[in-house]
């Protein structure tokens, strides 16, 4: 009888120390998990001022990343656009978040070319390029796929194919959110609003 | 009877004549033809128009120029979330049939622009609709929205 006691205790004192543990979130179910996703992680390139621009500057604010190249005509600066009027209708919010430019064409993308480019947009936009070596370090910490591919018959010798998505880093440069590029200014600003305001 | 004979000769080869004439060049109509401005430092913009084959002959879009840039027909596709953009040497139009370069997908790329273009610009792209004629067609610049 004294060891159903102390057994059935024993069950209730670990019961309730699993109850204490995962009382601050619900517990994982067949549709959610939990877990960081491998997106994200050391990068060294430069800014439109020849500075160098790392993984560690990323860290204090948030960051909303996008990977593109200034000869796309179209998705491009449609996409910069509503990053710009997203983190304009986010007001406070949106003076912690960091706007971060990624060309995947460093070739054509030179610093020069990336500082007139970006001036078009929000005024704390970073413009980031560097040497191929490079470009292929951010792209594959980021998960971006991207492929210069020859076009034949054509005034452009080349494009770049790439996937295009925006990355949503907090405060300690790791990843929060991806939204997808044609994603509206507004839907964005609500998605940001939600996730960074706990 | 040869007068008639010779009405009806007139009128046959007429008739035939006109079946066998290229379509006029208004069988193509062109519509809601603008572009958005091109983000300074970069010299390439996207253009976008309505394309509208009215009459009951197959068309062909295959070839577009203007003075402002060099024109090139683009497809712009999405698979497994990769952007691809592929240019493309001609676009074909069935009899009634309708295509529309509009953002996100296919698009005429204006490369070289000799100049920035600014909201409320004007510029002329030529549209070679082969045997179907050629449209000049006014396109107006547009503040992306």
């Amino acid at each position: 009888m004294k060891y159903i006691v102390l057994v059935v205790c024993l069950l209730l004192v670990s019961l309730a120390a699993g109850y204490w543990q995962d009382t601050t979130r619900p517990p994982a179910t067949a549709q959610t998990g939990y877990g960081k996703a491998a997106i994200g992680g050391a990068f060294t390139l430069n800014d439109t001022n020849g500075t160098a621009f790392s993984d560690t500057n990323l860290k204090g604010h948030f960051s909303l990343i996008y990977f593109g190249f200034t000869h796309c005509p179209d998705i491009c600066p449609t996409s910069l656009l509503n990053i710009t009027h997203a983190l304009e209708q986010l007001g406070a919010q949106g003076d912690d978040i960091m706007p971060v430019f990624v060309t995947l064409d460093p070739e054509r993308d030179t610093q020069q070319v990336l500082h007139e480019y970006i001036s078009h947009f929000h005024p704390r936009m970073v413009g980031l390029t560097g040497t191929a070596e490079q470009t292929k370090q951010i792209a594959d910490a980021y998960k971006v796929y991207y492929s210069k591919t020859s076009l034949e018959n054509s005034a452009l010798s080349y494009t770049i194919n790439h996937t295009g998505y925006i990355y949503l880093m907090d405060k300690n440069g790791e990843y929060l959110a991806h939204f997808a590029h044609d994603i509206s200014d507004q839907a964005l600003a609500q998605k940001i609003s939600a996730l960074i305001a706990h | 009877m040869p007068r008639l004979a010779a009405f009806l000769s007139i009128a046959a080869v007429s008739l035939f004549a006109s079946a066998t004439w290229a379509a006029s060049p208004a069988s193509v109509q062109v519509q809601d033809a603008y572009a958005y401005p091109n983000v300074s430092g970069s010299t390439v913009a996207a253009a976008f128009a309505l394309l509208k084959n009215t009459s009951e002959m197959p068309c062909e879009l295959t070839h577009a120029s203007s003075n402002i840039a060099t024109v090139e027909m683009h497809d712009m596709t999405e698979s497994n979330g990769i952007m691809n953009m592929t240019p493309r040497s001609s676009i074909p139009l069935a009899a009634g049939a309708r295509f529309s370069f509009a953002p996100g997908y296919s698009h005429l790329m204006l490369i070289d622009l000799k100049h920035d273009l600014a909201p409320d610009d004007h510029f002329t792209v030529l549209l070679d609709f082969g045997t179907c004629g050629t449209v000049h067609q006014d396109f107006v610049v547009k503040p992306r929205p």
